[in-house]
């Protein structure tokens, strides 16, 4: 579940501004619990470019050589949008049940 | 510890993720690794004086080259071998359109090596069968009938009448519409070709079974 998750904060760390591998994973790695093995975030990446809904460009750097740096598509903040909803269902429902059996 | 304690600590770490990372194409493999290597090394900057503690919590931070490698064999879409048509496909063409001129068996070769093509499917083997069978040798007969002109000689009111005798050019077609059949006989089967050529010559095009044997290979996805 947290696999299929981190792609859509990937999505979500996208939305106002493009960012390089290594900054993305500073940002995930700031929520505890979210990135364990910071290095798959580039295979993901490359999935997220093959299904279309990030796009990848280098760019030079200030310090150091060009940087890949990823940028959300249309098609991507689609799939972030109805992610967005059904995740929000999801807790819902989780967070009652939990509730009801007096988990919390 | 030194830089270069650091580095082969590194280093060793990187042979190891290549190594795990053997499944996947060569061009890939050395992307992700040359990623992977960048990251490392832009953590390394962070650190003033890092111990030997340090790099190895910085490497565990990245994950086990396993944990990549799985990661990296769920990338979609799955790696398909591109599958572009060969000289078995170059024939079948070639024959479909000439082979009719070798007594239209070569036609018939070249029917069997287009159904017998992995390249192709069913709708296309059928295009390819039935425009225009015999190929353009099918267009040349054709064409030689519709364009006969044959003369008949009649004197209507016989040898002896003041009637002239005149000569009649019958064609089987009107000329306007046996140069238009014509023409068609050849253009279309060239466009049919040249449709399969360019078919044939798609990156991607697989044999079904190729596809099949991917989709059932376990894909370590979770």
């Amino acid at each position: 579940m947290r696999r299929g998750a981190i792609e859509y904060c990937v999505l979500a760390l996208l939305i106002d501004e493009e960012r390089y591998g290594f900054d993305l994973v500073r940002e995930l790695g700031e929520s505890d619990g979210l990135l364990t093995n910071e290095g798959t975030i580039y295979p993901l990446l490359t999935r997220l470019r093959n299904e279309g809904l990030v796009e990848t460009t280098w760019q030079e750097s200030a310090q150091g050589p060009p940087r890949r740096y990823h940028k959300i598509t249309r098609q991507g903040r689609a799939a972030l949008r109805s992610f967005v909803d059904e995740w929000n269902r999801f807790r819902d429902s989780v967070d009652h049940i939990l509730a009801k059996g007096g988990a919390t | 510890m030194t830089e270069v304690e650091a580095d082969r600590l590194v280093g060793d770490y990187l042979t190891r993720l290549d190594t795990a990372l053997s499944g996947l194409p060569e061009d890939r493999r050395s992307q992700l690794v040359s990623e992977i290597a960048e990251h490392i090394s832009m953590a390394r900057k962070r650190l003033v004086n890092p111990t030997e503690a340090d790099i190895m919590n910085l490497l565990d931070r990245v994950g086990t080259p396993e944990a990549i490698a799985a990661e990296a064999a769920g990338e979609m879409p799955p790696p398909v071998p591109a599958r572009p048509g060969g000289i078995q496909e170059f024939l079948a063409i070639v024959l479909l359109l000439f082979g009719g001129f070798l007594f239209g068996v070569g036609w018939l070769v070249g029917v069997a090596l287009l159904w017998t093509s992995r390249v192709w499917r069913v709708r296309e083997k059928i295009l390819g069968t039935l425009v225009i069978p015999g190929g353009l040798a099918t267009a040349l007969l054709l064409g030689g009938w519709v364009l006969t002109v044959s003369h008949s000689f009649s004197c209507a009111g016989g040898a002896h009448s003041r009637t002239p005798c005149v000569t009649t050019l019958s064609r089987p077609l009107p000329e306007a519409a046996g140069i238009v059949l014509l023409a068609g006989l050849i253009v279309v089967p060239v466009v049919v070709a040249v449709h399969l050529y360019r078919v044939a010559k798609k990156p991607g095009r697989v044999d079904p079974r190729t596809t099949a044997r991917l989709i059932s290979a376990p894909t370590f996805r979770g």
